[in-house]
Order: C-alpha cells, then structure tokens, then sequence
C-alpha cells in the first residue's frame, strides 16, 4: 500500500530521485515531516511541462486596455461548451465586458461545477488557499497545473537575471511556511534533474532543536528559497550560512522594508509575486515598471468598479482576471477581491498600488499569532466566512456570516487555544461578498515592513 | 395522440412489419437445417443446449422483425414470432428426416437432399407419417411417451420465448409523432429511494412534468436504497420514463453462490414493483433534463474526486498562496 501511494506521488522516481528524497527527509538536522506529496507527473507529462516552460518564457503579455486579445473569444467560447456554472447561464455574449463577473462566493457556492466536463476525475487534486483575505476556498487543480506553476516563476527569475540551473543531485526549491501547523513534505522535480523540494515549517516546533534550522537549510543550499512575508522574516534572522540564488515571496503583500531586508541579508533577488490560489502566479513586483508586471501571457485583466462595470482609464478598481493556465478551473471575469491601478509598459501590463494581502498578526497570551494559525484554529468549523479584528485595545472581534452564527460558541472555543480564555466579540458579517478577513489596529500588528 | 397517463402500443402492424417478418421466416429456415445438423451429430445431453442457442436465435429474429419493421402490436407480433417459431420446428423436422434417411413412401431417394427436403417440406402428412414411424421405433410405452415429451418440449422452446420475445420487444414505447422508436436511456444517476410510491404514483399521474422535482438531486451512487430511473426518449413532445425503487440486496439473499460472485459485486432487488411503468413525460427537449442529471453526476464524481485528495495529499508547486 505504501509503495502503491508512492509511486502515485512519484511516478517516474529514479534510484536518484529516491536516494534525494531520503536526503532531504533523514538528514540528521531534517525537521519533523508530517506529511507527503509528489509530483505525479506521468511520463508523458514531462515533456509537456517543458514545452509549456518554453512557450511562457517566450511569450508576450500583447494586449491593451478595454481589448481583450483573441484567445478570450475561444476561451468564454469553450468555457461556456464545458463548464457547467457557465453553461447554465445559456449563450455566451460576444463580448466580454457583457458577461456578469463571478466572485470567490461563486466559486465557493459549489466548486464542482466549475470544473470542466473533460477533465479526468482520476487526476483531479484540490489546493486550498489559506484565505489570507477571503474565506477558504478549495481550488481544483491538476498534477500538469501544479508543475505549470515554475514557468511564471522562472519567467519573473530571468527578469531579476537569475535563469534556474538545478539538478541532478542538488536542492532545487524551499518552500519556506512559518506556522504553528503546517504542511510539510519533501518531494522531487522531474522536469529539472529530479531536483529537490521541500516545504519546511520554520517554527521551533517542528524542529528537533532550533538551530537545526539553520543547519538544514545550508545542508540542503537550496538555489530557490519560497515562502510567506511572515516565514521570510524568521528566515531572515536564521544564522544561515548559504544563500538562495533568488527569493520569492509570495501570499501575501511583501512590504518594502522586509525586502530590503531579505535582499541585504542573503544578497540576492528577493521577487514579490502576487500569486492567488485560484489563478497561480498572476505578476511579479518590478520597481522599473512601478508596480506588479503580468507573467501569465493568457491571462487577461479587468479593473472593475463596485458596480461591475470597468473603471475609467487611470482609475483603481478591483483586479478581475479571464483565463488562465488551471485547465481544471476556467476563469471568466473573476473578481479576484484585490484592488490595484493598471499601466501598460514596455514589458506589458503592470498593476500598479496593488492592495488587499496586507499580512496581519494577533496578539495573545504573551506573544504573537499567524493570521494563518487563526485560520487552521477555525477550519475544523462548517463557517463560510469570518473575520477577526483586533483593536488598539487588543479586544477581538470575531465576524461570522449570517449562516454561520450558531457556531460562534464553537468558534470562540478555537481561538481561546490561541488567545486564552477572553471575551472575544461576535459580529454579523453584514457584506454578501469578499470581506477584510484579518485585520487589526493592534500596536505592532503590521511590522512586517 | 393518447391521452393516457402511461404509453399504450398503438397496436399497429404496418405492411414493413410484415415483409420483417416474412423475412425472419425464411432466415428461420437455414437455421432449421444447421439445428438438424447439430441435433442429427450431436445426441443428448449436448441437443438441449442446441435447441437453446436456436430457440434464442429465433428470439432475436423475432425481435429483430419486430423493431425493423416498427410492429407496435404485441399479441399479434407474438403470434407471428410463434408463427416463425412453428415454421422452423416443422422446417427442422423434414431437415432431419433428410438428413438421417428416414424417408418415407412419397419422397423421391435420388434426390439431393436438399431437393428431397423441398419435396417433403410441402408434403407434412409424409412428415407426421415419418415422425409416426419413428416414434413406433420406440421398444416401451415409456420410450413413446418420453419422445413425445422430448418433442413438445422442442416445440414450445421453438414456439413460446420467440412468441415471448416479440410480444415485448413491441411493446416498447414508440414516438408516434417522429415515427421511430424511443430511445432507451439509462440514467446513470440515483435518486431517493421514495419511501411512499403510492403517493409518488398518483403525483406523477396528475403532473408528471413534475418528475425531476418530485426524484429532487441526484444522490451518493454508494446508497443501499435508491430509486434507478429508466428513460425512454422521444424526440416528439412526449417521453417516457419508469421508476424503480431498489435495495441492496442483504448477502444471503443472493441468488448466487459466493464463490460464484465477482469480488466487489453489489446486488440489487426491486421493491414492491415499478413506481410507474412507462409514464408519460411531457417535455419538449428531454434532452435537457438528461443533462442536467449528467452534469449533477459529474459535479458529484468532481466532489468526491476533491474530497479524496483533501486528505493532506498534495502535488507539488514552487509556491503555496
């Protein structure tokens, strides 16, 4: 049976893949693994991962404001043919900016049916975004989708000069996560050499001793080290030896003073990607272009307003994307609930003052909570939405959704495993779409600058 | 146009319908022959088995004119089915009398035996007078009376699951209106095994548009009680549609032995018979409602899909959101 699970994770595992898995997971500095993943990637797969690479890295963002390019047609087209949330609505519009836009909420109403019809269920996976600023959504998604990822990241690499070389024996990517929970694995590249990959929770917690952390990582000298503003701070004060030949951060809003930071500290490219669950990897922060450039070349984007119409040119509005590279979840004007101005340069789009992923901590019982550990210590409750607040006072006020009242006696029982036992408000959440899940104007609750 | 809750045969028996049939009679014929070859090599135990394997032939030829021939009569397409049936239990008579020798006084010897078999085709008192002479080749009353036994039994086999066959292969729903015959769909999804079918009957008579409201979502495929949903559809304006209230069938009551069963088998039984058999169902585009069960099915299988890799199985990405 065990065998049986991984070959499924590693279909194509050779005696050297095999022998750096070991490598990562039984070093004697290795943290506590606690859980297992894979590429699963078929034979055939890999060659399709590749040209994808190829075709990204050598394609163009080419469209302008209020022009959808050529692909939507075909795109809205066949989305309409095969998926049934679109189909239901009948006939598609010809034009793009007729179609009603679709939210986190349609998506999280009933996930299945965005799914297309040719999809193979056997295949199928689920990400979940951890609801940084919206309610836990689960993502279909697809080994293919999964690998498809690299080719953005190494697309917004080469802008910063660093083109990914690893292989064969060597430690490709970290993922890096800093949580009291988290999920953690390690696992190979086919594509590149059956590099290696892990994602390691750089909380005490999941380490033998803390300075195994440092220990690890310079073992492993991974070219590639990935994760949330909040991990890549606690990286940034590990006495590690070894440094990345790039960073990227990702999940949330990376702020400039922490990627200066990182940048002076490891003296490398540190990438702020704006990268959503539902989309993947949607821009990278260029300084020279102003803003977040537009990796995906069949990614198109919309500005919209509170009333679903597109801004006026100059005006910011809410980032509504069509399209994408997740087969398994087809994007018509989806509102992404993030709010950014857009410019087009030399390089193509760019989204400028880009909003809505702002990191958030709490504080409680002498020391300071993940706004993710917040979301763990919830999701064991049905709730569809919620937010937490905390005041300059340190009071929390936790907001259910209208349908998730009656679990405010449950939920407060979470968070006191966080926060000790103390009053913690409950409000309506009285908004029918994307909420400010996590706020806070707690002193010190956003210092991560 | 009926006006019937349920479909009723327009018992019609169009001219096609007879030339199908006229056919399947002389292809009953050659296969007459081959069953005489069979029976005249082979003896007992192996000929019932034969006379099985031709008595299913004639069915499927039966069937076959019924449908080619668009028959919506049933007790008179049984009738001709039998009629074939007949034809090719005397046709086989005279082909074995042929082939083993048992010509009687009349039939010309120098013939070939397939002109000795026209001959005596069209003479059946040489035929009663041969089977005659053969039964009195029996030595005990017994021997006669297990022959004659063995013959009736050959008969009926040849006669009444052909007669059987037809009869309910035109019995099925036929759109009127296109001319053409309903096509049979399984509707792969289940439904909620409806606990009061009476109710549900008399619901269903006096709206039975309401059909998809009344069965509501499809339910989990792995459900021991269910209702199975069988669909005729027509291009017309009106389908059909049967429902069937099943139930797991508990291990003992499996009419197969265990080591007989494929491993993961599961049975089903029908409760207390069809909730309604045939109803009519007034829609314009069935294909729809199809669909829409389809797509309810598939949403289900996508769900589960999900659910089976949420349990902290992953693949990998360069970056988590």
């Amino acid at each position: 049976m065990r065998d049986a699970l991984h070959r499924e994770r590693f279909p194509t595992l050779s005696a050297a893949g095999q022998r750096m898995l070991e490598f990562m997971r039984h070093h004697p500095h290795a943290p506590f693994f606690r859980n297992h993943s894979g590429n699963r990637l078929l034979a055939h797969d890999i060659p399709l991962v590749r040209s994808f690479e190829q075709e990204v890295a050598g394609a163009t963002v080419g469209w302008t404001p209020g022009h959808p390019p050529d692909w939507v047609q075909g795109f809205v087209a066949d989305a309409f043919r095969t998926v049934p949330h679109y189909r239901a609505r009948g006939t598609p519009s010809p034009h793009l900016e007729d179609l009603a836009p679709i939210s986190r909420a349609d998506l999280a109403a009933d996930i299945a049916t965005f799914v297309p019809d040719h999809v193979e269920t056997a295949r199928l996976l689920q990400f979940q975004t951890t609801g940084t600023t919206g309610h836990p959504l689960v993502v279909p998604s697809h080994p293919l989708v999964a690998a498809r990822y690299a080719a953005f990241h190494k697309r917004a690499l080469r802008r910063a000069g660093v083109v990914p070389g690893h292989g064969a024996g060597q430690v490709g990517v970290v993922l890096l996560g800093f949580q009291q929970r988290c999920f953690t694995y390690v696992s190979v590249s086919p594509t590149m050499g059956e590099s290696g990959l892990a994602k390691i929770n750089l909380h005490p917690d999941d380490w033998r001793h803390p300075d195994d952390r440092a220990r690890y990582l310079d073992a492993m000298a991974p070219e590639i080290v990935a994760g949330d503003p909040i991990s890549l701070r606690e990286y940034a004060s590990l006495p590690c030896c070894i440094a990345p030949r790039a960073i990227i951060s990702v999940s949330m809003a990376l702020h400039a003073g922490l990627r200066r930071l990182l940048e002076q500290r490891f003296g490398c490219p540190v990438l702020d990607i704006y990268s959503l669950g539902e989309v993947g990897p949607v821009a990278v922060h260029d300084d020279a272009a102003g803003g977040h450039l537009l990796l995906q070349p069949r990614l198109y984007v919309e500005l919209l307003g509170d009333d679903g119409q597109p801004v006026s040119p100059g005006e910011r509005g809410e980032v509504t994307v069509t399209g994408g590279f997740n087969f398994c979840l087809p994007l018509l004007r989806y509102r992404t609930g993030d709010h950014a101005g857009l410019v087009f340069g030399p390089d193509g789009p760019v989204l400028t003052e880009l909003a809505g992923r702002r990191p958030v901590r709490y504080f409680g019982r002498g020391r300071w909570w993940n706004n993710i550990d917040v979301t763990h210590a919830l999701q064991t409750l049905p709730i569809s939405r919620f937010t937490l607040n905390q005041s300059r006072d340190g009071a929390l006020t936790l907001g259910l959704a209208g349908d998730s009242l009656h679990y405010a006696a449950a939920a407060q029982a979470a968070l006191a495993r966080l926060f000790g036992e103390r009053d913690i408000g409950v409000a309506r959440i009285a908004s029918d779409d994307k909420v400010r899940q996590y706020s806070s104007d707690f002193d010190g609750a956003m210092t991560i600058r | 146009m009926s006006s019937s809750a349920y479909y009723r045969p327009s018992l019609r028996f169009p001219v096609t319908g007879v030339r199908t049939v006229a056919v399947a009679a002389l292809l009953a014929l050659p296969l007459a022959w081959c069953y005489a070859l069979a029976t005249a090599a082979f003896p007992a135990p192996v000929n019932p088995l034969v006379t099985a394997i031709v008595s299913f032939c004639l069915a499927m030829l039966a069937r076959r004119a019924a449908a080619k021939g668009k028959v919506r009569h049933p007790a008179a397409m049984g009738s001709a089915a039998a009629a074939v049936g007949l034809l090719a239990w005397y046709a086989q008579w005279v082909a074995w009398i042929v082939l083993d020798e048992h010509f009687p006084a009349g039939v010309s010897t120098g013939a070939s035996s397939l002109g000795a078999a026209i001959q005596l085709f069209f003479r059946p008192d040489l035929v009663v007078s041969a089977a005659l002479d053969i039964l009195e080749q029996s030595a005990t009353v017994f021997g006669k009376l297990a022959t004659i036994v063995l013959w009736t039994a050959e008969l009926l086999a040849f006669v009444l699951f052909p007669k059987s066959s037809a009869a309910e292969r035109a019995g099925l729903p036929f759109c009127e209106d296109t001319q053409e015959w309903a096509t049979l769909v399984r509707v792969p999804s289940r439904f909620a095994f409806i606990d009061d079918p009476d109710a549900v009957k008399r619901r269903l008579e006096a709206d039975p548009a309401a059909l998809p409201e009344i069965l509501g979502p499809t339910i989990d495929p792995d459900s021991p009680r269910f209702v199975e949903l069988t669909f005729y559809r027509c291009a017309g304006s009106a389908s059909f549609v049967t429902l069937d209230n099943l139930a797991e069938m508990a291990p003992d009551k499996v009419p197969l032995p265990r080591q007989a069963r494929p491993a993961n088998a599961e049975y089903f039984a029908q409760v207390d018979g069809p909730v309604v058999e045939l109803l009519r169902f007034p829609v314009s585009d069935p294909g729809r409602v199809l669909a829409r069960w389809a797509e309810q099915e598939r949403a289900r299988e996508v769900r589960k899909a999900l659910a089976r890799q949420a349990a902290a199985e992953s693949a990998d990405k360069w970056t988590r959101e």
